[in-house]
């Protein structure tokens, strides 16, 4: 009986080693004035420290409007997550990515777009994997009310953190699909202004299952991207990334 | 502090109406060179409700417009005039104003970025909008609004 308990523990030990992913904090940032080319932010409330990862989506609009890699003020270096993603009407949407970062204090992460302003929302995690990143990607189309980025494969580590973004050309009312923790409504209220931009996360836990980042929302033209982020120290599963691109009725 | 009772009815109404926005004037259009406010020396200006050395504070709770803060400039003549700039840094402090951080505006690490005039924006207005969203955590507010030269403009915010 000891040595079963000496077993079971050793077990539930080995379990908690693998840490979870913690999301430190999120800052956001939006312009509209062209030839605005930066979107900063804001400061996190909570620094980031040195050796988190820096998720950060984009978003802007217009025929020739091109995203380029955000900056932040402490000189990190952004690698973009695919590719970017362009509807119908030209509503764009770019996730970045920097691992390992030089934190500090007063950070603050700039998104740039060539023109015509942008929305810049900013993850800070804690806990992810720096080498497991691979930057697979997966397009798909859809049609319909409810942006749903599709779902990835393979299966993702256990306890990964996924970040689902989305960027629409309306003002409709948008919510997290089940299962995702809505984190930002950029400017739903004026979309007319501004390029919206929609964020939800949730954590995998033990289950190991992929997952299809929808947001619920009307008839709409939208583009939406899931990315997934193992925690260190979890299994060598790659990170991928999901994009997908819907069309359907403009308001 | 007109501004403090402003955006306390504010969130007031946020809380009453949490999905309806209330955009307010905080500098009424005229001709004004640069603006700076929280910052000690700051002088007041003719009509602008939070003009002067003492920061704005902000109240903790949840603004309407699912937590956003846009501002507007107004100007007759800003999209139709070349050569205006303007650069916008808004700072807000967690601590009562012992430390602070960038909060929106232009891109604090790079001194050359500012809006620049007569141009198109998506809502074909060519004024500047900017904005952010926060938690809706109690915060003080000091910043300024640099142009290039005297022109008419003014300040709006939606919440």
């Amino acid at each position: 009986m000891r040595r079963f308990s000496l077993a079971l523990l050793l077990v539930c030990l080995a379990t908690s080693v693998e840490a979870a992913i913690a999301k430190r904090e999120i800052a956001e940032g939006h312009t509209s004035g062209a030839p605005t080319t930066s979107c900063a932010t804001g400061t996190f409330v909570t620094s980031p420290v040195t050796g988190d990862t820096i998720v950060v989506g984009v978003s802007t609009f217009g025929l020739g409007i091109t995203i380029s890699a955000p900056t932040d003020t402490q000189s990190n270096t952004y690698t973009q997550i695919g590719t970017t993603t362009t509807t119908a009407n030209n509503a764009k949407l770019a996730v970045y990515r920097s691992e390992n970062v030089t934190g500090g204090a007063s950070f603050v992460v700039t998104g740039h777009a060539s023109g015509n302003g942008c929305t810049a929302i900013a993850w800070a995690l804690s806990g992810a994997a720096t080498t497991s990143y691979n930057g697979d990607s997966i397009a798909a189309t859809n049609t319909g009310a409810n942006p749903a980025s599709g779902t990835s494969t393979p299966a993702p580590a256990a306890n990964s953190f996924f970040i689902g973004a989305m960027t629409n050309e309306s003002t409709n009312a948008v919510t997290a699909g089940s299962g995702w923790q809505f984190e930002t409504r950029s400017t739903q209220t004026d979309n007319t202004s501004f390029q919206d931009l929609f964020t939800e996360d949730l954590t995998t836990g033990t289950s190991s299952s992929a997952q299809n980042a929808t947001f619920t929302e009307a008839s709409d033209t939208w583009a939406d991207r899931v990315q997934s982020f193992a925690p260190a120290g979890g299994a060598a599963t790659p990170m991928r990334t999901l994009l997908g691109v819907g069309t359907h009725a403009r308001r | 502090m007109k501004l403090r009772r402003l955006l306390a009815i504010v969130f007031v109404l946020a809380l009453v109406v949490p999905l309806s926005a209330t955009t307010v004037t905080l500098v009424p259009e005229a001709a004004h060179t640069s603006i700076a406010f929280g910052h000690v020396g700051d002088p007041t200006v003719g009509g602008c409700s939070f003009c002067g050395p003492t920061p704005v504070h902000i109240n903790a709770g949840t603004p309407a417009n699912n937590g956003n803060i846009n501002f507007t400039i107004e100007s007759s003549v800003w999209p139709t005039t070349p050569g205006l700039t303007m650069r916008v840094l808004v700072e807000r402090s967690l601590d009562g104003g012992a430390t602070w951080g960038f909060l929106l505006g232009n891109d604090p690490s790079d001194p050359n970025d500012h809006f620049t005039s007569n141009s198109t924006t998506k809502d074909g207005t060519g004024l500047i909008k900017f904005g952010t969203r926060w938690g809706g955590e109690s915060m003080d507010l000091r910043g300024s609004f640099v142009v290039n030269q005297s022109f008419s403009w003014g300040i709006s915010a939606t919440f």
